[in-house]
């Protein structure tokens, strides 16, 4: 979300509003203009050690009367519960829940209780725009929306409802004016923590051998494993590293992966690159490893898990591959943790502490953000919340994720820092492995390498556009 | 009246209706100052009218009442509420510390030490009475200790579970009802609600009143909207919300009750959400709510299943039953199938957990080989699986090979499947 975006945009928004609205088609498309309403109260609070303002608007505040009623606020979640991100994207779901618990159990936002429209994509781009389509004029903004193609797919739509949109992934063309005006991202994306990752490995290897290591890369076909690759490629072409095997776009869920895991084999790579997801990442490292490879791996964020340490497989990776970090692992000594601890470990004793929560919270706390914004803005209509987001300036999260700056240009507000860790095996066992559990203080079992950085290629990469363009 | 009397005599009514009369001509009264004279200087107090609010620490359950009867004997103090609780001041703790080391290095491991100043109470059984006189010793022994109150006694401790049993008979009053205690050796600690501070007050003394308790750590609040009432059978009320629920329709609840509350556990099923997720948790809630003997509820729902029992009930199911194939081939046969019927109910029962089915063969033939025959298997598996209705996306076919054998095993049994609970 950028601020100047919206001169770039308005008159298209404008035009396609006009347009939809004239053929009575698009729900909630001009029928969200707010009345003048009583000036809110100012307060100040604290939520998790930051200081918010926080405006109370007053209960006779007119809304649209479907996405916001006198006392519910509506938000709508498009999240792939039965696909390849599942097993992450429940434990983001699960948190966001929590968290809106404990809001409603003190009062909700506004003096309304928050309810969450939740849909299953299924991690499917044509599913995706049909759900989104079904909750459009029922929905006050769309809290969370899995998957790069997938939110891509309906963000026409999104600029012609006003809807705001929390994408849950990191593509780097959220960054760029052409496409980011209707989102509100977290972090880094999946090109700049490519760059990142690949040359600390370079130049840890270099240190170590004295020579540069050897590149291979596997990835997801879609706009994820696409802009990683450019981002694993840029970074190779720029450190003069040879790249043995190019595997981009070549693992494909539920299809044969034994063709990528014989070309790492046989690249006899000293590193392997992958941009892919957990369970994928079983089949291609464990056949790699069964043909023979002997290098080591490292991997995009949405490519780990740390349950993965308690699979067969688990003493190898927490021997041999390292992880990138858009946001830090669930229990890291950050100041921002210590409440979202606290509230899983309320709601959930005896789940196991995955990563995956972290990012439910970030959606959770920019999303609230937006929606107390609004309300001190005095405008809790779809249209009031994108303008609320404009409005915002930057969002610290603590230590959790580097801050995000949402105004200014693409180059000044893409945000470059990723961080590394390294699994770890002892503190898995430790903490009882799979049988962990947020009562018993388990967290993610994950040794930092480095704090969030800014690689010299990041910092200096001149942000134009995505690294991937779709189509392009 | 003359002028001036008149003038006196609204100044003063002036004077007390802000209130600076009282602080003109009555005092506070100085419960900090009789605190610290008594030597309970870790104790805070603060007066507003004629109550005394006490927070901090006290050594020990008699100090507590020392603490309560000294501000209590403060002119102009007529009530107390007492937020001290019963625990050890970081200084104490040290020396704590060093006490019960040299009752280690005297081959005392289990007795229970507390300090007040420079004396120390040592409380516990020991064998014999050399044992009693060499524990006393240990204790004089450090550097700090002045005084000895020896509490120790010759023979056995106190049975555990005779001590519950006592704190469950001590805890058995209808407002305790929301009480609930855990045993740390001769402390107690009391954690809930109960309605009332005499509830509290009574709930302390009964407690402390048990053979076995020399100390207890009072977190009880007081909430006063607590039904008064006695709490029905907690199995009892589990069956009625059992019931209440499946009336409902709700399938993937269960509930656990602690007194009158109920804790709601299990999964919101996906095809629910999209009408709002905290609407089925409030129906759940209602469900459960209208239940006579549960006035409170908490919900844990998630979408995911419980990972734990998923794991636990396809290990145990492969413990006992392996997946059959015919010889050298993926063809699984009549007892293999019938092993994977069972596999899918238990998969089934714990929804958004993704299963990884593991091919794993012995060392014999070569990697290829192995690799090969060990993800066909797999493969087959996992058709098989989604023929019983198991979504695809739960189900990941891996082919590890002969790359984890069990040295232990034969190599028939290594020629294996393998469930692994997923990412």
């Amino acid at each position: 979300m950028r601020k100047e975006l919206h001169s770039v945009r308005s008159g298209f928004v404008a035009a396609v509003v006009l347009a939809l609205t004239a053929a009575a088609c698009t729900p909630g498309g001009g029928s969200n203009q707010p009345t003048p309403t009583t000036p809110p109260e100012s307060t100040t609070s604290t939520t998790g050690g930051l200081v918010v303002n926080t405006t109370v608007v007053p209960p006779a505040m007119n809304t649209d009367g479907v996405t916001v009623t006198d006392d519910t606020i509506y938000l709508g979640l498009l999240a792939d519960l039965t696909g390849p991100f599942s097993g992450s994207v429940i434990d983001v779901i699960d948190a966001q829940t929590a968290f809106w618990s404990k809001v409603n159990d003190e009062g909700g936002i506004a003096g309304r209780q928050i309810e969450l429209i939740i849909e299953n994509t299924g991690y499917s781009p044509a599913l995706h725009a049909e759900k989104y389509a079904a909750m459009a004029d029922k929905v006050l903004m769309i809290a969370h929306s899995t998957g790069s193609p997938h939110t891509l797919g309906i963000l026409p739509d999104l600029i012609a409802n006003n809807h705001l949109a929390v994408p849950v992934t990191w593509y780097s063309g959220w960054s760029d004016p052409a496409l980011g005006g209707n989102l509100l991202e977290t972090g880094s994306n999946y090109c700049m923590e490519a760059m990142n990752t690949i040359s600390w490995l370079a130049e840890d290897f270099e240190g170590r051998t004295g020579r540069k290591p050897t590149l291979a890369i596997a990835t997801f076909p879609d706009d994820y494993g696409l802009d990683s690759y450019a981002g694993a490629a840029y970074a190779a072409q720029q450190l003069g590293l040879e790249i043995t095997y190019n595997g981009a776009g070549t693992i494909i869920p539920g299809t044969d992966l034994l063709p990528v895991a014989s070309g790492i084999s046989q690249s006899g790579a000293d590193f392997t690159w992958l941009a892919a997801d957990p369970l994928t990442l079983t089949t291609v490292v464990g056949t790699a490893l069964q043909l023979g490879y002997t290098g080591q791996w490292s991997v995009s964020m949405p490519t780990f898990s740390d349950r993965l340490l308690g699979t067969a497989l688990g003493d190898y990776i927490a021997a041999n591959m390292y992880m990138s970090a858009l946001m830090a692992p669930l229990g890291a000594d950050v100041q921002g943790m210590t409440e979202v601890l606290d509230v899983l470990k309320a709601k959930y004793p005896n789940r196991y502490p995955a990563a995956g929560m972290v990012e439910g919270y970030l959606e959770f706390f920019v999303t609230k953000r937006v929606l107390e914004h609004a309300a001190e803005l005095g405008d809790m209509t779809p249209a009031g919340v994108v303008a609320a987001a404009n409005d915002i300036g930057s969002l610290s999260y603590e230590g959790l994720s580097p801050s995000n700056l949402f105004s200014g240009d693409a180059n000044a507000t893409v945000t470059r820092a990723t961080a590394i860790y390294k699994p770890d095996k002892a503190a898995f066992d430790a903490q009882g492995g799979l049988g962990a559990s947020l009562g018993n203080g388990g967290i993610s079992a994950m040794t930092k390498v480095t704090d969030f950085f800014a690689s010299d290629l990041a910092a200096n990469y001149d942000f134009q556009g995505p690294c991937y363009v779709v189509g392009g | 009246m003359p002028l001036l009397a008149v003038i006196v005599l609204l100044a003063a009514l002036a004077v007390w209706q802000t209130g600076l009369l009282d602080s003109l001509f009555f005092s506070e009264p100085d419960v900090q100052g009789a605190l610290n004279n008594a030597g309970f200087d870790s104790v805070t107090a603060t007066v507003t009218g004629d109550t005394a609010t006490l927070v901090g620490i006290a050594d020990s359950p008699t100090a507590l009442e020392q603490i309560v009867a000294v501000a209590m004997s403060v002119e102009g103090v007529r009530q107390v509420d007492n937020q001290v609780t019963v625990g050890e001041t970081d200084e104490a703790l040290s020396l704590i510390g060093q006490i019960q080391a040299a009752l280690v290095v005297a081959g005392f491991s289990d007795l229970e030490v507390a300090v007040n100043g420079d004396m120390a109470t040592v409380s516990g059984a020991v064998a014999d009475e050399t044992s009693l006189a060499a524990a006393a010793l240990a204790v004089l022994s450090v550097p700090g200790v002045a005084q000895l109150d020896n509490r120790l006694v010759v023979g056995p401790v106190r049975p555990p579970e005779d001590v519950q049993a006592a704190l469950v008979s001590a805890l058995a009053a209808d407002e305790f009802a929301y009480v609930s205690f855990e045993v740390q050796g001769e402390l107690a600690v009391l954690k809930g609600a109960v309605p009332t501070e005499e509830a509290r007050a009574h709930a302390a003394a009964n407690v402390l009143g048990v053979d076995g308790i020399d100390k207890i750590d009072n977190r009880l609040a007081v909430d006063a909207g607590l039904p008064i009432g006695p709490a029905l059978p907690a199995e009892q009320l589990e069956a009625a919300a059992t019931t209440a629920l499946t009336s409902a329709g709700i399938q993937t609840v269960s509930t656990s009750v602690e007194g009158r509350r109920a804790i709601l556990d299990g999964t919101v099923p996906l095809e629910t959400i999209g009408s709002g997720f905290f609407s089925f948790v409030k129906m759940a809630e209602a469900a459960v709510l209208s239940v006579d003997g549960i006035d409170q509820v908490s919900s844990r729902l998630s979408l995911r299943g419980d990972g734990a029992i998923l794991r636990s009930g396809l290990q145990a199911l492969l413990a006992d039953t392996p997946v059959e194939f015919a010889l050298g081939s993926a063809d699984l046969t009549a007892a293999g199938q019938q092993v994977l019927d069972q596999a899918a109910v238990i998969i089934q029962s714990q929804p958004g957990l993704q299963v990884l089915i593991a091919g794993h063969t012995d060392t014999a033939g070569s990697n290829e080989t192995n690799e090969a025959l060990a993800r066909q298997r797999a493969g087959a598996v996992r058709t098989y699986l989604l023929t019983r209705g198991v979504p695809a996306y739960r189900l990941v076919a891996v082919s590890y090979g002969e790359l984890f054998p069990d040295l232990e095993a034969t190599a028939e049994q290594n020629r294996r499947i393998e469930f692994e609970v997923g990412p």
